[in-house]
């Protein structure tokens, strides 16, 4: 059993962003314009390989790239920021549409002072591409060395001659008993009758003459089979 | 006897005024068609109105999805190191814990494979106290 492989608490460190759900929501599409680069390349690294061990360090920068961020927005419009993320807070689900004067306000001053522009409806959820340093993994999944196909048949290949044996077998199924007296016995539920030979092909509509001469003596209607088939197929 | 004048309550000179006491049904307010027209009309309206609001509703609800969209890197950048953060703890734990069992491997991994296996939460939480794993595993749920 191969060991698991956990990075130490000092590789793992970073500077974490202490900064509430409000605030991450107020700035997110602000956010999402201006980190667009290294949060691209987190996200592709992450899915392609499968392992946030691997991509602890562009982690790492997805971190710098936020705090830059955070940091910029304190330096320049902190009064309209906190506004706008005070009445997204107050607000019960966070819903971005009750705070529109406040967003207003605070799109105009990063606007003014920062040349941000908010991305229009729809930009974000865009498919980029995205252009990495980063070696494709093969083998993200670790899977074993797959068996190799089969040899392609060489030869001309025929249809058979009598067509498939097994055409009738899913009609009916067939049961097989031991009888003392009688050895190895055959019956078919279908027909409810006792097969001489497994193999025999049954065709719809036949019946014996004299199973109906026996309905008919008796008078009774006693179904198709007749009184004997349901005494379990013993003649 | 016809002469006698007696004072006998009769109707006034002239006669009553006429009165009318036919039935009186008029046919009033709008036709039938009309009506029709009229409720149809307020409910294409009313369709009209919510279509609008459903498309403005929709833009909205992309609004609020971008912005998970965008904070999704941070969040799994976080969330990965806190896990990883967590199972190195659990590590170092378990090396103090199991050092006289004789025959243990410290940090072995229970599958087969080496590729990475998310952890489950009860692995993670296993050394904590039980209420933080439940918090962890049910705090945000709504339902039952």
């Amino acid at each position: 059993m191969p060991t698991l492989d956990v990075p130490s608490l000092q590789e793992l460190s970073v500077d974490e962003i202490n900064v509430s759900s409000a605030v991450l929501k107020a700035a997110a599409h602000h956010y999402g314009s201006q980190c667009d680069k290294p949060n691209k390349e987190f996200m592709l690294c992450r899915w392609e390989e499968k392992d946030p061990r691997k991509c602890l360090e562009e982690g790492r920068k997805v971190n710098e790239c936020a705090l830059n961020f955070f940091r910029q927005i304190k330096g320049n419009c902190a009064e309209s920021f906190t506004e706008y993320w005070t009445c997204l807070d107050y607000s019960n689900l966070g819903e971005l549409r009750r705070c529109r004067q406040q967003q207003q306000a605070f799109d105009s001053c990063v606007l003014d002072k920062l040349g941000w522009e908010r991305p229009e409806l729809g930009d974000l959820s865009k498919v980029t591409k995205v252009s990495t340093q980063r070696p494709l993994p093969d083998n993200p999944y670790h899977s074993r060395p797959r068996p190799e196909p089969n040899p392609v048949i060489e030869g001309k290949l025929e249809p058979s001659k009598y067509g498939s044996r097994l055409f009738f077998w899913n009609w009916a199924s067939l049961t097989v008993a031991e009888i003392p007296s009688q050895g190895v016995v055959w019956t078919c539920s279908l027909h409810r009758k006792r097969l001489t030979d497994p193999l025999l092909t049954w065709t719809v509509g036949q019946r014996e003459e004299g199973r109906r001469d026996a309905k008919r003596k008796r008078g009774v209607d006693r179904g198709k089979y007749g009184g004997e088939g349901h005494r379990g197929g013993g003649e | 006897m016809a002469g006698s004048k007696v004072k006998q309550d009769m109707p006034p000179p002239g006669g009553y005024a006429s009165f009318d006491y036919k039935r009186n049904l008029p046919k009033r307010g709008l036709s039938g068609y009309s009506l029709f027209g009229i409720g149809i009309g307020v409910m294409v309206f009313g369709y009209w109105r919510l279509f609008k609001w459903n498309r403005e509703r929709r833009r909205l609800q992309i609004e609020e999805l971008e912005a998970r969209i965008a904070l999704m890197p941070l969040l799994q950048a976080e969330q990965d190191r806190r896990a990883l953060r967590m199972l190195r703890e659990n590590l170092e734990e378990e090396a103090i814990l199991m050092k006289d069992v004789p025959g243990w491997k410290v940090g072995e991994s229970v599958f087969h494979t080496d590729r990475w296996v998310p952890p489950m939460t009860e692995e993670l939480f296993n050394l904590r106290p039980r209420e933080e794993f439940l918090h962890k595993r049910f705090g945000f749920l709504w339902y039952v």
